[in-house]
């Protein structure tokens, strides 16, 4: 009798060796020592039946949530991560660092800024092995699952925000295009109507017959014709700031040059290619960049000496850009009235990196990186 | 001062409720007929247990649960348990180690051995 009830508890710890938890054994009237063995069986099948159930309701919803999770120890290590995140297949798990597949901006370790800033949502990039950037906002909980892992971790929840962006980036460069094919409209209008006429105005009065005219009057024309010829200077200025002739070519060099000297700032200028492989999009982005950093330069920061340098590597072009000027507080809201937001866009709209740095007493700096098309 | 119902018979003597249970099986049903005839026998105050039975076999997963629960162990500072078996004894140690109690509770083979703990545990004034 004994043994064929030690027989069936075997059965039945293979039963549940195999996940089987639905089986139990009944206990006979004695109640003995094998009896109390059965029912201690029985009562660890009902435990491991409910907490099997519970760790497939999370792996359900773990592997359907349309955001890609990691769970990372305290170290840092990836130690799971869902369906979607199956697609970083660089991954090994209990090796992987999260920072080595995370970047955030500005930020030498993501997985130690993000348990600094937890309940935040943070802009990153996440990279797959085939080297594919993907946007995402990332934000972290502490996580306990004794089920699963022995010690507590960290759930990461990285939003997929790649189609967001290119939108934003489609918005970006059609508003840039609309004000870039207007600037040419207002451009153009003024040279041809205002231009023309100032122009006609000037030949009519070096046309006048100055011997019928007194010597007062003729101070008098002399004036006009010298308020008219600043007019005139002025307008040209205008429409080389809305839309300068020279962009037509392409060639950003010159059209900095040309940009250079007018203005009052001494500057120290180097690159190590005489002509850079930009298409007019590019060129028109960063020459808009460079006009509105001068002009910051110009009327804030009462610098002295404007850096600028070209270093083309392969199609990638670097161009760094400085003042010497007072600087101003990266974190004050202010700073981002003075164009910031337009530049970095502008950069962003043609793919490119923008990285712009400021601080008190020292002068700002920008960095552009463009992979060049052409 | 007693009460029962087909599941449990309760008592109180000296202070102390005592609950023998009568069933055989007690599920999830039964656990909440035998709480809710507990609170209704004792007003909601609370008391030490002396838990005891003779026939009791299996309590299932629900019902265990139940037991442990803030709603199961409400009204209860300190429980007893004659576990006076082999059997009894894996069945509460189970219990006790898997769902720890919210209380203390202790296993007993003699009634007056329990009886004596549970007079430490013992409410001095009800409020």
């Amino acid at each position: 009798m004994n043994k064929k009830r030690l027989t069936n508890i075997s059965t039945l710890l293979a039963d549940y060796s195999k996940g089987n938890f639905s089986k139990t054994m009944e206990v006979s009237d004695e109640l003995d020592e094998i009896d109390s063995i059965i029912m201690g069986i029985n009562m660890l099948g009902e435990e491991l039946k409910e907490t099997t159930i519970s760790k497939n309701i999370f792996e359900n919803i773990f592997n359907s949530v349309s955001n890609i999770l990691f769970i990372v120890n305290k170290n840092g290590v990836i130690v799971g991560t869902n369906n979607y995140g199956k697609k970083f297949n660089s991954i090994r798990i209990n090796k992987t660092l999260f920072s080595d597949i995370c970047n955030i901006k500005r930020v030498e370790n993501a997985f130690n800024y993000l348990v600094k800033h937890k309940g935040t949502k943070i802009e990153s990039e996440l990279t797959t092995s085939t080297d594919k950037k993907i946007f995402t906002e990332i934000s972290i909980v502490r996580f306990s699952h004794p089920a699963k892992y022995e010690e507590d971790n960290f759930l990461i929840i990285a939003e997929d925000i790649t189609e967001k962006k290119e939108h934003d980036l489609q918005i970006i460069k059609a508003i840039i295009k609309t004000q870039e094919v207007e600037r040419q409209r207002v451009a153009d209008d003024l040279h041809d109507s205002l231009g023309q006429e100032l122009s006609s105005i000037r030949m009519m009065l070096s046309a006048i017959n100055r011997e019928a005219i007194s010597p007062s009057n003729i101070d008098i024309i002399n004036t006009c014709n010298s308020v008219l010829m600043s007019s005139i200077t002025e307008l040209r200025e205008i429409c080389f700031d809305l839309m300068p002739a020279s962009l037509a070519s392409s060639d950003l060099l010159a059209i900095i040059k040309e940009l250079l000297s007018a203005t009052l700032i001494k500057v120290k200028y180097s690159t190590n290619s005489k002509k850079l492989p930009l298409n007019k999009e590019e060129t028109l982005a960063v020459y808009r960049v460079f006009q509105e950093f001068i002009n910051n330069s110009t009327k804030y920061s009462k610098a002295k000496l404007l850096t600028i340098n070209f270093n083309l590597k392969g199609d990638k072009l670097e161009i760094n850009l400085s003042d010497d000027g007072v600087g101003f507080n990266m974190k004050s809201t202010h700073w981002k009235g003075r164009g910031l937001m337009t530049m970095k866009n502008r950069i962003h709209s043609i793919n490119g990196h923008f990285s712009f740095d400021s601080i008190i007493g020292e002068g700002t700096h920008l960095k552009i990186i463009i992979t060049c098309k052409n | 001062m007693k009460i029962e119902n087909n599941y449990i018979k309760y008592e109180i003597i000296n202070d102390i409720l005592i609950g023998t249970y009568k069933a055989k099986y007690i599920d999830l049903d039964i656990a909440k007929s035998v709480v809710s005839l507990r609170k209704k026998f004792t007003n909601n105050l609370k008391y030490p247990v002396l838990i005891k039975d003779n026939n009791t076999v299996k309590i299932d997963k629900s019902a265990r649960d139940y037991f442990a629960s803030d709603a199961g162990a409400q009204g209860i500072n300190a429980v007893a348990v004659i576990a006076n078996s082999v059997y009894k004894v894996t069945l509460m140690n189970f219990f006790i180690v898997v769902l720890p109690p919210k209380m203390p509770v202790k296993l007993f083979k003699s009634e007056e051995k329990a009886m004596n703990w549970l007079e430490k545990h013992k409410v001095i004034f009800h409020e």
